[in-house]
């Protein structure tokens, strides 16, 4: 009987120590919540860091890109630019994008030869053509939704870049037009409705700009090339005409008018576009 | 052979239509613009043997976005008369009985861009487009396909007082003549394309055009 009792309380024991045990590893439990959450921090923050090192590089290469002596060694138009200025455009962030265009419109502005430089004055006029050219491109690619994120942080809230960002504006405004408008859907041969629907939305990017209350502010003043004369194209003050949208709207309707859109004139699409643009011009 | 008979047709039609003419630019230039000679005088001998002497009152390049687009001269009958003002160029030259407008283009354009370049600047200067004159004008612009390097166009506007009505000749880089009339007016609205209201790319040009002195 004892020996019973003996074995049933060594039972009993046993089964009780179980729980407590479990109780005694709850007690560490916070440590290793603690050590799993910091551990979770630490690799979330390699990511971002990896994130950050990838961004940076990707606006590194595409700057690279952009510049590189031989993508840059024709400015009109700046084809070989492009893709590098399209690619920093699509990852830079607002901030980024005003940091830049700061940077490089002060640089334009300011950089002479001589002046803690071996350059000549060519040599920095041709620099500051192809830079100007850069911020051209690079506004002009930025995707729409960034830009309404630059007007509403740096010209509604007048942020530290509120001048950059109406600079940018004017910029934007210029290489639509010329590069992804008159010298592109606009005026090639042969437009299908596909390009007529591409310029429609690049158009509507222009109207945007038009329509914002201090489009009259929206200019930017190019006066640090030495020879002006050669470097025209870039000398010069860039603004907003009041009109800009507008006779691009109807540009693009006179390709509807005068058959210039190659498709049936009666399909739904032609009639929904066509009307799509009177509308804009009713505005 | 319907294809053959129909195409027949509209060579005959084009042909028909197409009024002959003679113009010959004097060989003495008054300046280079992007190394295109600009002639000091020409003279257009119409279907009706009427010579119209011109002499030149400006030249200069068009330009657009950088790119050097085409040298132009501006020739008109009565040059004494010409206004060399910004607002009074065009009401000047819209009382002389002739001009003609030549431009040499210094790099490919377009056809589409030409017409579009037309219908832009009678939509700025108030030009009804949907009259026949008109776009038969913007259509001239297509006939003779898109334009290359080192080619010219000529336009011609002169009153043809006899039938009450403005004539205009549009001499395209292919040699094809596009004639058109309209009404007393239509050689104003032509020559308001590069003397009238301009979009901001074609100021440096009106003015080359409008203040140029030889």
């Amino acid at each position: 009987m004892k020996s019973l009792l003996i074995i049933l309380s060594f039972g009993i024991f046993q089964s009780c120590s179980a729980p407590m045990e479990a109780l005694d590893a709850t007690r560490h439990m916070p440590n290793q919540m603690d050590k799993m959450l910091n551990g979770m921090d630490q690799t979330n923050n390699k990511i971002e860091t990896t994130n950050q090192a990838v961004h940076q590089q990707i606006l590194m290469l595409a700057k690279e890109e952009m510049l590189n002596e031989h993508n840059s060694q024709y400015l009109l138009p700046p084809i070989g630019m492009m893709p590098g200025g399209k690619a920093f455009a699509e990852e830079a962030t607002p901030e980024e994008l005003m940091q830049i265009t700061y940077a490089w419109l002060k640089e334009i502005d300011q950089v002479q030869a001589g002046e803690g430089n071996t350059m000549t004055s060519d040599e920095v006029d041709r620099d500051k053509a192809v830079k100007l050219t850069a911020l051209q491109i690079i506004a002009g690619f930025t995707p729409q939704s960034v830009v309404k994120q630059i007007v509403g942080t740096y010209i509604y809230s007048k942020g530290l870049y509120e001048h950059t960002a109406k600079a940018f504006l004017a910029l934007r405004a210029y290489f639509i037009q010329a590069y992804r408008l008159e010298n592109g859907p606009l005026t090639d041969e042969g437009t299908n409705l596909n390009m007529v629907a591409e310029a429609i939305e690049r158009t509507k990017f222009i109207q945007y700009i038009t329509s914002l209350p201090f489009r009259d502010e929206i200019r930017v003043e190019i006066n640090g090339f030495d020879d002006d004369v050669t470097y025209d194209t870039w000398a010069r003050t860039f603004s907003i005409e009041k009109d800009l949208a507008t006779n691009l709207w109807d540009a693009i309707l006179f390709l509807f008018e005068e058959d210039g859109v190659q498709v049936d004139s009666e399909s739904k699409r032609f009639k929904k576009l066509k009307k799509e643009v009177e509308s804009y011009l009713e505005l | 052979m319907k294809a053959l008979v129909t195409l027949m047709f509209i060579s005959l039609a084009t042909f028909s239509n197409a009024h002959s003419f003679e113009w010959n630019l004097s060989s003495d230039s008054v300046k280079t613009v992007k190394s295109v000679a600009i002639s000091k005088s020409g003279t257009l001998k119409t279907n009706n043997g009427t010579e119209i002497t011109m002499e030149n009152v400006g030249s200069g390049l068009r330009s657009k976005f950088g790119f050097s687009v085409y040298a132009a001269q501006l020739l008109v009958t009565a040059p004494g008369e010409y206004t060399r003002t910004d607002d009074g160029a065009l009401a000047s030259v819209s009382t002389m009985d002739g001009l003609a407008i030549g431009m040499t283009f210094l790099r490919n354009v377009s056809a589409s861009k030409m017409k579009s370049a037309y219908n832009q600047a009678f939509k700025l200067n108030g030009v009804d487009r949907s009259l026949e004159h008109n776009k038969k004008f913007i259509a001239a612009a297509t006939v003779g396909g898109n334009l290359k390097k080192g080619q010219s166009l000529w336009i011609f506007a002169y009153k043809d007082e006899a039938n009450s009505q403005d004539v205009v000749l549009y001499h395209d880089n292919k040699g094809n003549v596009t004639t058109i009339t309209g009404p007393h007016g239509f050689l104003k609205d032509i020559a308001a394309i590069w003397l009238g209201k301009v979009e901001s790319s074609l100021k440096g040009l009106k003015k080359d055009l409008v203040h140029d002195t030889y």
